[in-house]
C-alpha cells in the first residue's frame, strides 16, 4: 500500500483529517471493500499497541533507583550573580577549613598511628585529599553538578594516585568468568528481610558500629585477598544458615544481576564482610572503589574507571551496601580499596 | 528574566516512570538496559526540573529528555541489543480481561497471540518508524507532542506513523 493510499487511513484512525478530506475517503471506503478491510486492519494494529501499553509493569527495581532521588529536593538553579559570589566564599571557607583540618585538626595523624608497626600490618595512611562538590548555584553546568547522595554516586572519579604500599587493583568491573564452579546458588531464605552480618576476616573485625557483632574469630589472616574472600565466604557460610549446601552450582553461570549475596571490601590487609539483600541490581564481581573511611566507618564511595564506574546502577549499588559498613583497624582517610560481590552459597 | 514552573519530582515521577521505562525498553530491546537508562532519565529530569520553565507540556519536555538520552545511549553501544520478551502469561491474561472482560477464551487467546506478534514486529522496525508508532499508538501523544519531542516536521510525523502501521499491519498479517 503507498502512501498515498495509507495515509489518509491512518491519519483518519486519529481523526486528523479535514472535513473534506474525511468525506471523500468515507465515500472511497464504501466503493472499495479492500481499502476498508486495510482500515481495518490499521486500527486492529493501533489497538493492539495500546493493549501492549496497558499489559507492562515498571519494575520495582526502578524505585529502589531512583529513591536517592526522590529524597533530595533540588533547589531552582537560575543562577544570581550574587550566588556566584556566595559559593565562592563558600568553597574558599570550605578549603581553608579542610587544610586546616588536615593539619591541625582531628584529621591529623594521632600519635598512635605514627607508631612503628609490625610488619604484617603495615599502617595505612590518608591520602590526604578531598573532593569539594560545586554548590548548587555554581557556574558549574546544571548536568554536571553533584547533588545530594547523588554527589557520592556520580561523582567523577578522584584521580587515581595510589598510596604507595597498596597493592595495584588490577581488575575492574564485573569478573568475565563464572564462579559456578565453586559456589552454588543461595537457598531463598528469609525472604523479605535484610540481612546484614558483620564479621571479622582476617583477624580485623569488621561491621556496622549500630549493629550487633556477629560470629567468631576466623583463622589466621592469609597473604592475598583472593584468600581472605574465601576465608570471609567460608565464615559467612559457616555462621548462618543461610548458604546451606545446594547442588546445581553451574546455574549461575550467566547470571548477570543479584539482590542479595555477599561483599567483600578489602584496604590494604584490613577487610570486611557482609551479607547483603537488597533490591538493586548488583552484578557479581570484583570492582576498584576509592572510599573515605571516619572513625573506622565507610562514609563515602567512587567507583574508580573501569566499565563499572559507568554503570548506574552498580554505582548505586556499591553505594548503597558499602556506605556504612564499620572496617576497623583502618585510620580516617580516603583510600583505595577492592570491593568483591559473589552470590551467596557455599563451597563444594 | 528567569521564569520557573514549580514541578514537584515527585509527581513527575510517579506520572512518568511508566511511560519512559516503556519507552526505554522499546527503544533498547533488552530488560536490563532499558532499566539504567530509565534511571539515567530520571536523573536528567531531576537535574532539569528546577529550571523548566513551562513552554512546553511536562509530558513533551520528559520524552524530549528520554529521547536524546535513548540516542545517545544507542549510539555509545554502538550495537542493536537482542529483544528480551517480558511478562509472564498470566500478566498478558490479565491485560486482556482487563480490556476485554467479556472476551470468549478463545478469543482472548487469540488476542494475547496478536499482541505478542505485534511486539515482534515492532522490535523488528527501524528505530525512527517505531519510536513514532509507539508515542502515537502506545502512549497516545498528538502529533504535535510527538514533532516537538523527535524535532520532526509535522508532515514527517504523519508519513512515518503511516508507514509504520502499515508495515506493522503486514508483519502481523492481519
Amino acid at each position: 500500500m503507498g502512501d498515498a493510499r495509507v495515509e489518509p487511513l491512518s491519519r483518519f484512525i486519529d481523526g486528523d483529517l479535514d472535513k473534506a478530506e474525511e468525506r471523500d475517503l468515507r465515500a472511497r471506503l464504501e466503493s472499495e471493500p479492500a481499502l476498508a478491510a486495510e482500515l481495518t486492519a490499521l486500527i486492529e494494529v493501533r489497538r493492539s499497541l495500546a493493549a501492549l501499553a496497558t499489559r507492562e509493569r515498571a519494575p520495582a527495581e526502578l524505585d529502589t533507583l531512583v529513591e536517592p532521588l526522590l529524597r533530595g529536593r533540588p533547589e531552582p538553579i537560575a543562577v544570581r550573580p550574587w550566588a556566584r559570589w556566595l559559593a565562592t566564599a563558600a568553597i574558599v571557607i570550605v578549603g581553608l577549613t579542610v587544610i586546616y583540618e588536615v593539619n591541625f585538626g582531628h584529621l591529623a595523624l594521632k600519635v598512635e598511628d605514627k607508631l612503628p608497626r609490625r610488619s604484617s600490618q603495615p599502617v595505612l595512611e590518608p591520602t590526604q585529599r578531598f573532593a569539594l562538590a560545586p554548590l548548587p548555584t555554581s557556574s558549574v553546568p546544571p548536568e554536571k553538578q553533584l547533588i545530594g547522595v547523588g554527589e557520592r554516586l556520580l561523582a567523577s572519579p578522584i584521580p587515581d594516585v595510589e598510596p604507595g604500599h597498596l597493592p595495584a587493583l588490577e581488575v575492574l568491573g564485573p569478573l568475565e568468568e563464572a564462579v559456578g564452579d565453586e559456589l552454588s546458588p543461595p537457598r531463598d531464605t528469609d525472604a523479605g528481610s535484610k540481612s546484614r552480618h558483620e564479621g571479622e576476616v582476617a583477624g580485623v573485625s569488621a561491621g556496622r558500629a549500630d549493629e550487633s557483632r556477629a560470629q567468631a574469630a576466623p583463622p589466621a589472616p592469609p597473604p592475598t585477598s583472593e584468600a581472605k574472600l574465601k576465608e570471609g565466604r567460608a565464615k559467612s557460610n559457616d555462621a548462618s544458615s543461610e548458604g546451606a549446601a545446594i547442588s546445581g552450582s553451574r546455574l549461575w553461570r550467566g547470571q548477570t544481576t543479584i539482590g542479595r549475596g555477599q561483599l567483600f571490601i578489602f584496604i590494604g590487609d584490613n577487610a570486611a564482610w557482609l551479607d547483603f539483600e537488597t533490591t538493586a541490581l548488583c552484578t557479581p564481581g570484583r570492582y576498584a572503589v576509592r572510599v573515605k573511611v571516619r572513625d573506622g566507618v565507610v562514609t563515602e564511595v567512587w567507583p574508580v574507571g573501569g566499565a563499572t564506574a559507568d554503570k548506574t546502577s552498580q554505582r548505586l549499588c556499591a553505594s548503597q551496601l558499602v556506605g556504612g559498613l564499620t572496617i576497623a583497624g583502618v585510620p580516617t582517610g580516603e583510600y583505595a580499596a577492592e570491593v568483591v560481590v559473589e552470590p551467596r552459597g557455599e563451597r563444594k | 528574566m528567569w521564569h520557573t514552573v514549580s514541578v514537584d519530582f515527585d509527581q513527575v515521577y510517579e506520572q512518568f516512570k511508566l511511560p519512559v521505562w516503556r519507552l526505554a525498553r522499546r527503544l533498547t530491546r533488552n530488560d536490563e538496559e532499558a532499566l539504567d537508562t530509565t534511571q539515567e532519565i530520571f536523573l536528567r529530569v531531576w537535574r532539569g526540573l528546577p529550571g523548566f520553565r513551562g513552554e512546553a507540556k511536562i509530558s513533551t519536555w520528559v520524552f524530549q529528555i528520554a529521547w536524546n538520552h535513548l540516542r545517545a545511549h544507542r549510539r555509545r553501544m554502538g550495537r542493536n541489543l537482542q529483544f528480551i520478551s517480558e511478562g509472564t502469561d498470566g500478566d498478558r491474561e490479565l491485560a486482556m480481561i482487563a480490556r476485554d472482560p467479556h472476551a470468549d477464551p478463545e478469543r482472548r487467546a487469540a488476542s494475547v497471540e496478536l499482541l505478542d506478534r505485534v511486539e515482534d514486529a515492532l522490535a523488528e522496525l527501524p528505530e525512527h518508524y517505531r519510536v513514532v508508532v509507539w508515542l502515537r499508538d502506545g502512549e497516545e501523544l498528538s502529533y504535535r507532542e510527538i514533532a516537538d519531542t523527535l524535532d520532526l516536521p509535522i508532515g514527517t510525523v504523519r508519513s512515518r506513523l503511516a508507514r509504520a502501521r502499515d508495515a506493522l499491519r503486514r508483519m502481523v498479517e492481519i
